[in-house]
């Protein structure tokens, strides 16, 4: 009895070949970049017409880190751009303290972390529901944990920098005072690996706001 | 499994130390079907099999088969809605499967040094590895399922104990846990070798 064994040169090219053709996948910081949205559907968005943004983002950044502000300001003053492309008036501080009230408020919040990465399991949606805020006697709405926390879900670990920007609208009337919560109508998150060009992190931050919006329409009222 | 598993080994030894038997290595090219292409459309143009076929007779061989294919795709800004969620991030989508089968065979004709058609088909352990990246985000299910698969084939003899073998294969995969139903068609063009 001979057995003849096909060459194994052949089979370690074959399958080597096959290897060396196996598909990417992202190649630039950019293709990490994901914006997601939620809302209340009992919400009315078509009834706002003023809003408060505060002008400071907090920061959340990893123990003995310094935040970087090199985006704030550009970061607020693209999410009041397209707020006042629908319509909405931004109310400052002065008009706060002036005894106007904004239909809805909107705070945001940066998140920096390092060795970041998450194994799901289906769906990959991580638990987004209607979170709520606890209310700040300086503020509204800061949490005490940042976007991207997802209880019941493992992690697994590398090395290198995801930044998050969210910002959540509440409406000031929609206030549990007795349990010092206030409920989110509306939030977004742009999440990506972060990069060193600042007009390329720009563009990032535009493009993630822009989209946000744009797969809002309720926004408008629509 | 590991039953399964060692059942398919078994054949697919027998099948080479058989003297009547023969053995081959495919090119493969699979194209998604049902939810598999819901998934992933664009066609598997990384695919190899190998197989080996033992003859119990004149016309029937057993056998054993091992597959390797790799379905891929890229979504770019590709927008998902579910109720009140929206989430929009260029999605990479793999799937790779492992079929490893038993397989039967029935040949058309007698006469070897003619091309002979033959229809069959394969059942056992399917490894199902189908993973997910959005943003930084990454969603695998990797599973053993159990499976099958119809062909049908035809082998041209192209010198002494050498064929071309060309097959068209239909794979199903049975859902296990949360997975989808996977199934999809391949295209298997290679070279067989008679064991002498």
């Amino acid at each position: 009895m001979k057995l003849k064994v096909i060459n194994p040169v052949m089979i370690m090219a074959i399958l080597i070949g096959l290897v060396s053709c196996y598909p990417g996948g992202a190649e630039y910081y950019s293709d990490t970049d994901v914006v997601l949205t939620s809302y209340n559907d009992q919400f009315n968005f078509s009834e706002i017409q003023t809003y408060y943004l505060a002008d400071s983002i907090r920061h959340v950044v990893d123990e003995g880190k310094e935040p970087d502000r090199t985006f704030d300001g550009y970061i607020i003053s693209e999410l009041e751009r397209n707020l006042n492309t629908l319509g909405f008036q931004r109310l400052d501080t002065n008009d706060i303290n002036a005894g106007q009230q904004p239909d809805v408020a909107i705070v945001v919040t940066q998140v920096i972390v390092q060795n970041y990465n998450i194994y799901y399991s289906y769906p990959w949606y991580p638990g987004w529901g209607w979170g709520y805020y606890y209310k700040d006697s300086q503020y509204w709405g800061y949490p005490g944990y940042g976007w991207g926390y997802y209880p019941g879900y493992p992690t697994y670990v590398s090395s290198y920098e995801v930044g998050t920007v969210q910002w959540q609208m509440f409406d000031p009337d929609n206030v549990d005072e007795d349990n010092q919560v206030i409920y989110v109508e509306w939030m977004g998150a742009i999440n990506g690996v972060l990069g060193t060009s600042k007009t390329g992190t720009e563009g990032r931050i535009t493009d993630g706001i822009d989209q946000a919006f744009l797969q809002s329409p309720y926004l408008s009222g629509k | 499994m590991k039953q399964i598993f060692f059942t398919i080994c078994i054949s697919l030894l027998f099948s080479l130390v058989n003297g009547q038997s023969f053995y081959s290595l495919d090119y493969t090219i699979s194209f998604g079907n049902d939810e598999t292409a819901d998934y992933i459309q664009s066609p598997s143009f990384r695919g190899v099999t190998f197989e080996g076929r033992g003859f119990v007779s004149d016309n029937v061989s057993l056998g054993g088969l091992f597959t390797w294919s790799t379905f891929y795709e890229e979504l770019a800004g590709a927008t998902f809605s579910e109720d009140n969620l929206t989430l929009t991030g260029t999605q990479y989508r793999y799937l790779n499967a492992f079929p490893i089968l038993f397989q039967a065979h029935y040949y058309l004709g007698d006469d070897e040094y003619e091309p002979r058609a033959f229809l069959g088909g394969g059942a056992g352990a399917y490894k199902m590895v189908q993973r997910t990246n959005v943003g930084i985000l990454s969603l695998e299910h990797n599973n053993w399922h159990f499976g099958f698969s119809p062909e049908v084939g035809i082998m041209f003899p192209v010198s002494m104990g050498t064929s071309i073998i060309v097959g068209f294969r239909y794979h199903y995969v049975v859902k296990a846990k949360d997975t989808m139903n996977f199934s999809w068609f391949a295209l298997n063009l290679g070279l067989a070798w008679d064991n002498y």
